[in-house]
């Protein structure tokens, strides 16, 4: 029987907050066009702010939460996945392009809470090419939904450690004409002070949840992985509301004062887990079981924390919260000035574009957070839905085994159940914490 | 005739080497067409392609790549981790797509190499600010090559790469045209070859044996039925067994007149239009080519290029050959298809692997043509 | 005495071992009772040496199936330890694992005392799996044995494709009808297999020496196609299947 100190939890007090929140964003998404509103779909790596700086009525919702959230409802997912493959799209293709272009075929579009109403076809599709594939993503469902207009970013330029003035006045050259293209689309006109709003929001949205993340580092952490999947849809697609800054400070006071009191996330801490990557949303309960059974937690993650974020570094190569600029410093200047600042904002090191766009520093990156959160052992998910996120991710194997971090890895689909064996998974677990030593939790 | 292209394709590595002993020159090997190879020749360095062996035993490459990306990468990433390419002094990559991404940066961590350049060639080929950023990476990259090689590249030297690559192209642009007639003097399976061995030969060699094949070519005539007149469209197709069987292996006649995808057309369909800055000017050849589907977007720009080669090539069929995994042109397929049907041109779809289960292929592409004789009849 | 049970999908194996020394073995097919296979496996293992329950210091249990016998012992050792054990037992000098059976194939990477620094399953696929290699056999229609041995008679490189299972049973077929010989054909077979085990292995790591233990260890033609594809050695001991019950019956 293990003599270990139990755990004093609670739930999250943010989180019905949270849910409502999130609830609200599918729901203006979908009637946004009953007033006059703008629909606007796309990557999530999104700039936010400039979006948003075309009125308080765009909403923007961004693909991969979405397609997440549809590959949580198997039943609904296989649907849209039917459909697509009844049309000749490849069965390994992106698992969330699937849930995506299987909606429009199907003509139906799911709500957190499982309500379906009919899909709502966007104005626009404005989104950052991110992978190979996300441009080619919206240039079919383009076609799929009968023609919508489609604007691409390319960010895909030397940034982080490599970045550039050039990479600076490639994205805002591009940054530039898409505002002129939106005015044209729409008829409206780019609002610089919304812009100046909207952008204070996101950046202080990025700092308030590296700060949360930050304190995972306590131990016990006083939040695990699937949570933090939960509040990250935030980070995704609404960054520059209002209400999710106002929600990431909170989250982030929740978490500082649950790790005060020394309130953890799960009963029993024993074993620290790295992870990158979404996970096999479909079957999240994998997680629970590491922990209930095994007091085993994912505390830190690549993905959740970097993703549509910002971080710094510090000069013992640390990862610490950003600091937004004043915003008197970010109004000044010219339209141009302000985009420039912006835009070199979200190409810091550390941001969401690294494991496409410069991956052997992500994998740096990656082990240098497995130190810092005080992992003793990584998950790997080899996202069958995702040769984006799998970039690299055996070597990452390879470079945390190298500094002494046991590695499982397990095969499934962040948007496909029928790629994922959940048993032969949970025996991979097993099989890999007796290994590596963690026995299971008495019943007491 | 074709005999010097045949054995160029079948002894890359052997000419590499020679190459080396004869010129004192150094090697650098390139994972994707959108490399510039015209400022490798500026700087006297032989550019290769790298290309795996359609072994089947490549699992050496499991520790590094994850399973469900493309045959191409990891068969390249084989050969390296194997030893076969021992004698490149560098490898180069242009940003394309993240399986030869992988495949670069695997090479680059496990096999010990002189000097490793990663271009951050830009995906929005039709975004506004491509020029000026490419031209900026392309300065990087020169700057780089100079810092290696110890010595400048110049204006002159530029010209010069220019040149060779100009004329490779404008060469094979002029076979090709032999392929749109009646009973082609060019069959595919050459036409591979002599892209295959321009991408990893010596162009200057190269671009000799194209000017003497080329004027033999109005009088050339291949004792072959041309049969069923095919296209092939995919993304990397080096697959010569394949292409053989098509020719000569099936049990009805077929020639392959022209193809899309980047061991054939895509690689040499535009030149370098020269101006005052040369760096300018290779970046715009690169940047408005007929692109890889990983960069076609947001407008399509390949399907119209397929629609006129179609016309002018007088094709009959086409063969949608899917490199497995390869996600950028999964997603033209379906539309694709679609447009060619629309089109009333006749398609079969196969999915190619590191090996290429012939028999299965063969059957079912002589289905294929008998359908579409029937039709023609 | 140590009893080791290894309750796999096809067949239940027992091993009784006594300070060192490989007392009794046998194997009963698993049927859909794993209970009453362990039950009749113990009962004809004691009996092979004239010996009764009450003899056994120890009853441990792996494989697949170790969760179904509670009653007879809950002393349960997970597959890739006893698989460890029980070829450090046969070789001490084993530090890569690997144990293909009829469903599943796995590769350890271990240290000298048998502590796992790494393992690899084979995902989803039947191409690195004892079945495959049955269902080529009946496609060819000759038995697995003689499978194995013609393989060996091939010097030719017949490639098969290299990713999917399912291919390459139609490929056999069109092999066969374009006229390869059954030689070059079942050493295609293998050489498909081993590659895929090879891969495997490679993802936990390989080292000196390397270890084949499982049903699948005793065909030849696998065992030399996997010594090329690794270019390296195979240590299969006799006996490989009852490897994992040997281990477990040892296990601490």
């Amino acid at each position: 029987m293990e003599e270990l100190q139990r755990i004093t939890v609670e739930p999250l007090k943010t989180w019905k907050k949270a849910k409502e929140l999130r609830q609200k964003i599918y729901e203006n998404y979908v009637k946004t066009k009953e007033t006059g509103g703008l629909r606007i779909a796309g990557m999530t790596i999104h700039p936010a702010a400039l979006i948003q700086a075309f009125g308080r009525d765009v909403v923007f919702l961004g693909s991969e939460p979405y397609c997440a959230g549809v590959a949580n409802w198997t039943e609904f997912a296989i649907q849209c996945q039917e459909a697509c493959e009844k049309r000749g799209v490849a069965r390994d293709l992106c698992g969330y392009m699937k849930n995506y272009w299987g909606g429009i075929l199907i003509d139906k579009f799911m709500f957190p809470n499982h309500k379906i109403v009919p899909w709502p076809k966007p104005d626009l599709f404005f989104n950052d090419h991110f992978c190979c594939s996300h441009g080619k993503w919206y240039q079919y469902a383009a076609e799929l939904e009968g023609g919508v207009p489609h604007f691409g970013i390319d960010i895909s330029y030397r940034q982080g450690r490599n970045l550039t003035e050039d990479s600076i006045d490639y994205v805002v050259t591009q940054a530039t004409d898409g505002i002129e293209w939106i005015e044209k689309h729409t008829g409206r006109k780019f609002d610089d002070e919304l812009f100046i709003e909207y952008a204070m929001n996101e950046f202080n949205t990025n700092a308030f949840w590296a700060q949360a993340y930050l304190l995972n580092q306590a131990v016990p952490a006083p939040m695990e992985e699937k949570s933090f999947y939960s509040y990250f849809f935030f980070n995704m697609t609404s960054p520059q509301l209002k209400e999710v800054t106002d929600l990431f400070r909170e989250l982030r006071d929740e978490l500082q004062d649950r790790v005060n009191r020394g309130i953890g996330a799960i009963g029993m801490e024993k074993l620290r887990i790295l992870t990158d990557g979404p996970p096999t949303w479909a079957m999240l309960n994998i997680l629970r079981f590491a922990e209930r059974e095994y007091g085993a937690v994912i505390v830190a993650s690549f993905y959740t924390s970097h993703w549509g974020a910002s971080w710094d570094m510090d000069e013992s190569g640390n990862f610490v919260a950003p600091k937004p600029p004043k915003k008197e410093d970010f109004a000044s200047g010219s339209r141009e000035d302000r985009l420039r600042k912006y835009f070199r904002w979200k190409s810091r090191r550390s941001s969401s574009a690294a494991p496409f766009i410069d991956n052997p520093d992500k994998l740096d990156m990656t082990v240098k957070m497995a130190k810092q959160w005080k992992c003793g052992a990584a998950f790997l998910h080899l996202n069958r839905g995702c040769e984006g996120v799998s970039l690299g991710i055996m070597e990452n194997k390879y470079l945390l085994q190298r500094a002494g971090i046991p590695v499982l890895t397990y095969e499934g689909n962040m948007g496909d159940a029928r790629d994922f064996d959940v048993s032969g998974t949970i025996t991979k677990i097993r099989l890999f914490f007796e290994n590596i030593g963690l026995k299971k939790l008495s019943k007491n | 005739m074709t005999e010097k292209f045949q054995q160029w394709a079948d002894n890359r590595h052997d000419y590499a080497r020679e190459w080396k002993k004869k010129n004192g020159g150094k090697v650098v090997g390139y994972f994707c067409t959108y490399m510039p190879e015209e400022i490798l020749y500026a700087a006297d360095l032989l550019p290769v392609r790298i290309f795996g062996s359609h072994e089947p035993d490549i699992s050496i490459v499991e520790p590094h790549i994850f399973g469900m990306y493309c045959p191409v990468c990891r068969g390249c990433l084989a050969e390296g981790l194997k030893g076969r390419y021992e004698y490149l002094n560098g490898i180069v990559l242009a940003q394309s797509c993240m399986h030869m991404r992988q495949a670069f940066w695997s090479w680059e961590m496990h096999i010990p190499i002189e000097y490793s350049h990663y271009m951050w060639m830009p995906h929005g080929i039709q975004v506004k600010g491509r020029y000026e950023y490419f031209r900026s990476e392309l300065v990087l990259f020169k700057e780089s090559l100079e810092k290696w090689i110890g010595k400048k590249i110049s204006d002159d030297d530029l010209d010069r790469g220019i040149d060779i690559c100009n004329t490779n192209c404008r060469l094979l642009r002029q076979i090709y045209e032999f392929r749109k007639q009646d009973n082609p003097p060019v069959t595919g399976e050459e036409a591979m070859e002599a892209v295959l061995s321009s991408q990893t030969c010596d162009k200057k060699e190269h671009n000799k044996v194209l000017k003497g094949f080329l004027k033999k070519l109005p009088n050339r005539k291949l004792d072959r039925d041309q049969g069923t007149r095919l296209m092939i469209i995919g993304s990397e197709d080096d697959d010569r067994e394949f292409t053989k069987m098509i020719e000569q292996g099936l049990s009805l006649p077929a020639t392959l007149v022209i193809e899309e995808h980047c061991v054939g057309t895509r690689y040499f369909w535009n030149d370098v239009v020269p101006e005052k800055d040369r760096l300018m000017a290779i970046g715009r050849r690169y940047l408005d080519r007929i692109p890889c589907p990983s960069k076609d977007w947001p407008e399509r720009l390949r399907f119209p290029h397929i629609l006129n080669l179609i016309k002018e090539y007088k094709v009959e069929g086409v063969i949608l050959m899917q490199q497995k995994f390869c996600d950028p042109h999964e997603t033209d397929i379906p539309p694709l298809t679609k447009l060619l049907k629309e089109n009333g041109i006749p398609t079969y779809f196969v999915e190619l692997d590191t090996t290429v289960a012939l028999g299965q292929f063969r059957t079912r592409l002589e289905a294929f043509l008998e359908t579409l004789t029937m039709e023609l009849l | 005495m140590k009893l080791g049970i290894d309750i796999g999908a096809e067949n239940t194996k027992v091993a009784i071992v006594k300070n060192g020394d490989v007392l009794s073995l046998v194997s009963v097919g698993t049927g859909s009772e794993q209970y009453a296979a362990v039950e009749k496996g113990i009962k004809q293992a004691l009996e092979k040496i004239d010996k009764s329950k009450k003899d056994i210091k120890q009853i441990k249990v792996t494989g697949v199936g170790k969760k179904a016998i509670p009653d007879i012992t809950k002393e349960e050792v997970n597959e890739i330890s006893a698989a460890a054990k029980g070829a450090l037992f046969f070789f001490p000098s084993s530090r890569v694992v690997i144990d293909v059976g009829a469903e599943e194939a796995r590769a350890a990477r271990i240290d000298s005392e048998g502590k796992i620094k790494d393992f690899a399953v084979n995902e989803k696929c039947a191409a690195g799996a004892g079945s495959f290699v049955e269902a080529m056999a009946k496609a060819l229609e000759i038995p697995v044995e003689e499978l194995s041995k013609i393989a060996l008679e091939s010097k030719k490189k017949t490639p098969m494709n290299a990713q999917c299972a399912i291919f390459a049973e139609s490929e056999v077929v069109s092999l066969i009808h374009a006229g390869f010989t059954k030689a070059d054909i079942s050493k295609a077979i293998h050489d498909a297999v081993a590659d895929r085990i090879a891969g495997m292995a490679r993802r936990a790591g390989i080292e000196k020496d390397v270890v084949v233990i499982g049903g699948v260890a005793k065909n030849i033609g696998f065992i030399d196609a996997l010594k090329r594809a690794l270019n390296m050695d195979i240590l299969v001991c006799a006996n490989p299947e009852y490897v994992g019950a040997i281990g477990a019956a040892i296990s601490e």
